[in-house]
């Protein structure tokens, strides 16, 4: 049991050394912490209290434009500022708070915009853009273009029924004529058949139809009903697009910005273990304890799995404390297979683990531990999709990403949290990060020298 | 009885030999110092005799267990204080003591016990709980020979365990080593001081160039340079050849040697032969010059027989 003496002193020594205490809790925290805050409003398109805010100038004041703004104040994940003080905003001011970066963007309505939009010409709005806040802007654009096109569509559609009440209003109106047309001359001729056949001299009998006598259709209220059905249809479109799972078929909520962030820097910190085992080892030569556990009747098998056992705890430490933080802290999902999330975690920190012996047995200084780990835990991280999601990478970095096992630990975090899969999917991705570690294992077995 | 044998002990890595043949043979209960200049392959040595290392070839005996076959149960009996101190900083005096007693397979209260005595013995039961790097030079010292008596070794290998401590935690070392030497404890005790190993030690070996150049008591290797080593030197490499023979036939040259253009002679009486050796030389109006007089002394003895100082 000298394993596990060596692995309890390792554990104690690196809880008591602060700068690792930093590197591979703090640090990580604090990032996931602020990315996910900043990357939130892409995450979950506003609303709430995550509201854009978008000052707004009215200079039209019609039906129309109120109409218009009454739609913008109805999109998610805008709030409109239309006065500062009590007093309604001018286009100068609004300028210059765009200017001055207090807001992305803001946005007038001009005078004609009433006028023209019922004489069925084109209209522009006018918005001012901060081109710090491109993000921003471009979200908040985004918006207000499908706002215009929707209050395009119904005043298209109003126009339309419109028109079709005037053709109708035509159409009974030529039948009805048609009809009284018709009629009249029906009576003429019965009146001359009978005028022939009595040959009296009474006065002729004739029915007077009146095409006014029945009053016009009233065709407002299925306009109204029309403009109304269509109004609804718009802003509660009957046919949607729904999210599901490509697998399982499950619908799953949109991800957070935190199950997309702690997984990628869990992972990215997962890995920077390695600096701390190839200092672990090199302390020890370095300090003379090595020979000196050396000298003691212990197996090197049992110094290696000493040395090595640390290392996994900590990491184990680290995924749980950095998805605890998640979990408890922002209230980020666990995703749907607690099972497949030991899973990874646990494959991941063995290949973690592993390459930090591998570092220990090859390299010998400080700098050179210390310059290689930061090298290849970044470069590694930065290959694997931890900074940059795969899916943007071209297919050869995507294909290069798979020699590393930051991919598919990210790959095998992101289907439980994201995709909504189960233990079984991800059963390849731990296999594969075993595989990973057992290769590092090996060579650094081999690479391993105890006598120097 | 021989606690330790080595017979014709080699260590050679590739072409460089380190250890060549090697004999020694180390008493129980005997306080053994080790001496020799930096690279004179006695860490090799050490770190055969206590298992660490495998011998290229020779027989390494401790207590009867051989060297080879009986690595693990040797490194039973053995403890090492190293040079370096080789103690965890961040943890306290308790902590690296059990985790070293937990390596010998120690635990529990026996454990605990062991830890206490310890922390007594070396003076530190009150300073046990604070972390090690905060201790001064002597207390590190001091914790760190304790951690080679945790399992109670037969054999302790001391490397230089009073490098650059104060002359009182050096004389605490001191009482302890004495301690252990009254417990039957063997030591094998490696310095630069001479006047430690003097102080300290039943008999010395001067090792240099992998061999053993010297072996005895401080005594019988002080008598091998009788009344001091004397050495001169010339610019004429002539006038120095013919003083080589001139003092050769002397009574009181009890060796002589050339290095050079310098003589170095083993004298009868270093204050009486020097005189004669003056009036030798102004007889013969020479230009030599006596550059060093060396009272009888291990130093003495280490240099003429290594050419080198202790620290070199």
């Amino acid at each position: 049991m000298q394993w596990w003496a060596i692995a309890k002193k390792d554990i104690r020594i690196m809880l008591k050394d602060p700068g690792a205490i930093v590197v591979l809790f703090m640090l990580p925290l604090m990032l996931i912490t602020i990315m996910s805050f900043a990357l939130m409003p892409v995450f979950q398109g506003g609303g709430g209290d995550e509201a854009i805010a978008l000052p707004i100038v009215d200079q039209d004041q019609t039906e129309d434009s109120i109409k218009f703004i009454n739609l913008l104040k109805d999109t998610d994940g805008i709030k409109l500022e239309t006065e500062n003080n009590e007093e309604d905003f001018t286009e100068k001011q609004i300028r210059k708070l765009v200017s001055d970066g207090e807001y992305p963007f803001a946005l007038v309505i001009p005078k004609e915009f009433g006028e023209k939009i019922k004489a069925g010409e084109k209209i522009e709005l006018i918005s001012y853009e901060d081109p710090a806040q491109a993000n921003m802007t471009s979200i908040i654009g985004r918006a207000i273009e499908g706002v215009a096109q929707a209050f395009e569509v119904e005043y298209i559609v109003t126009r339309m029924v419109e028109n079709q009440v005037t053709n109708i209003k035509e159409t009974v109106t030529n039948e009805i004529s048609k009809v009284e047309d018709g009629y009249k001359k029906y009576i003429a001729n019965l009146t001359n058949q009978l005028n022939s056949l009595t040959n009296n001299q009474f006065e002729p009998v004739s029915i007077e139809v009146d095409a006014q006598q029945g009053e016009e259709p009233d065709l407002t209220l299925l306009k109204d009903e029309l403009v109304n059905t269509a109004k609804l249809s718009l802003n509660d479109p009957k046919v949607t697009i729904g999210t599901y799972s490509a697998s399982e078929g499950d619908v799953v909520e949109r991800p957070d910005a935190f199950q997309q962030n702690v997984p990628g820097y869990t992972v990215m910190y997962a890995f920077f273990i390695i600096m701390y085992a190839g200092r672990s080892f090199l302390n020890e030569r370095n300090d003379g304890t090595f020979r000196r556990v050396l000298s003691a009747p212990v197996d090197h098998w049992q110094l290696f799995i000493g040395k090595m056992i640390p290392n996994y705890f900590i990491g184990i430490l680290q995924v749980v404390v950095l998805f605890a933080f998640g979990h408890f802290v922002f209230g980020m999902s666990l995703g749907s297979s607690f099972s497949g999330l030991i899973l990874i975690t646990l494959a991941l920190v063995w290949a973690s683990s592993c390459l930090g012996m591998l570092i220990a047995a090859i390299f010998k200084t400080d700098s050179q531990i210390s310059g290689w780990s930061v090298l290849l835990a970044l470069t590694l991280a930065a290959l694997g999709g931890t900074m940059v999601p795969l899916f943007i990478m071209p297919d050869i970095m995507q294909n290069i990403a798979l020699i590393t096992p930051h991919a598919w630990a990210l790959t095998g975090y992101q289907d439980i949290l994201v995709r909504g899969l189960g233990f079984k999917d991800v059963i390849l991705d731990g296999l594969v990060l075993f595989g990973f570690g057992f290769v590092f294992l090996f060579v650094s077995l081999w690479k391993m020298n105890y006598e120097k | 009885m021989a606690m330790i044998l080595c017979d014709k002990v080699n260590k050679h890595y590739e072409n460089n030999h380190v250890v060549n043949d090697l004999d020694l043979t180390i008493n129980k209960g005997e306080i053994f110092g080790l001496l020799g200049p930096n690279g004179a392959g006695k860490t090799t040595s050490i770190s055969m005799m206590t298992s660490q290392i495998l011998p290229s070839n020779g027989t390494i005996k401790i207590n009867d267990l051989d060297g080879i076959t009986k690595r693990k149960e040797i490194k039973k009996i053995v403890g090492i204080v190293p040079q370096d101190i080789a103690l965890y900083p961040m943890l306290n005096a308790i902590d690296n003591l059990k985790f070293f007693g937990e390596l010998y397979g120690i635990k529990g209260q026996i454990l605990k016990d062991r830890v206490n005595e310890l922390l007594s013995l070396v003076g530190l039961a009150d300073r046990a709980k604070e972390p090690i790097k905060n201790y001064s030079g002597g207390m590190k010292r001091r914790i760190n020979i304790a951690a080679a008596l945790i399992h109670q070794p037969l054999v302790v290998f001391m490397d230089e365990p009073t490098v650059g401590i104060d002359p009182q935690s050096r004389n605490q070392i001191f009482d302890l080593i004495k301690l252990l030497k009254s417990q039957g404890i063997t030591i094998v005790y490696t310095t630069h001081y001479m006047e430690e190993a003097t102080a300290l030690c039943d008999r010395v070996a001067i090792i240099d160039d992998g061999s053993i150049i010297a072996l005895g008591t401080v005594e019988e290797l002080v008598s091998d340079v009788y009344g001091g080593v004397v050495e001169l030197s010339g610019d004429n490499q002539e006038e120095v050849r013919k003083f080589v023979d001139l003092f050769q036939k002397e009574s009181f040259t009890k060796d002589i040697r050339l290095s050079g253009s310098k003589i170095e002679m083993v004298v009868e009486d270093i204050n009486k032969n020097v005189a004669e050796m003056l009036e030798a030389l102004n007889k013969n109006d020479s230009n030599l010059k006596i550059i060093n007089m060396m009272h009888p002394s291990l130093e003495t003895l280490f240099l003429y027989k290594t050419g080198k100082k202790l620290r070199d």
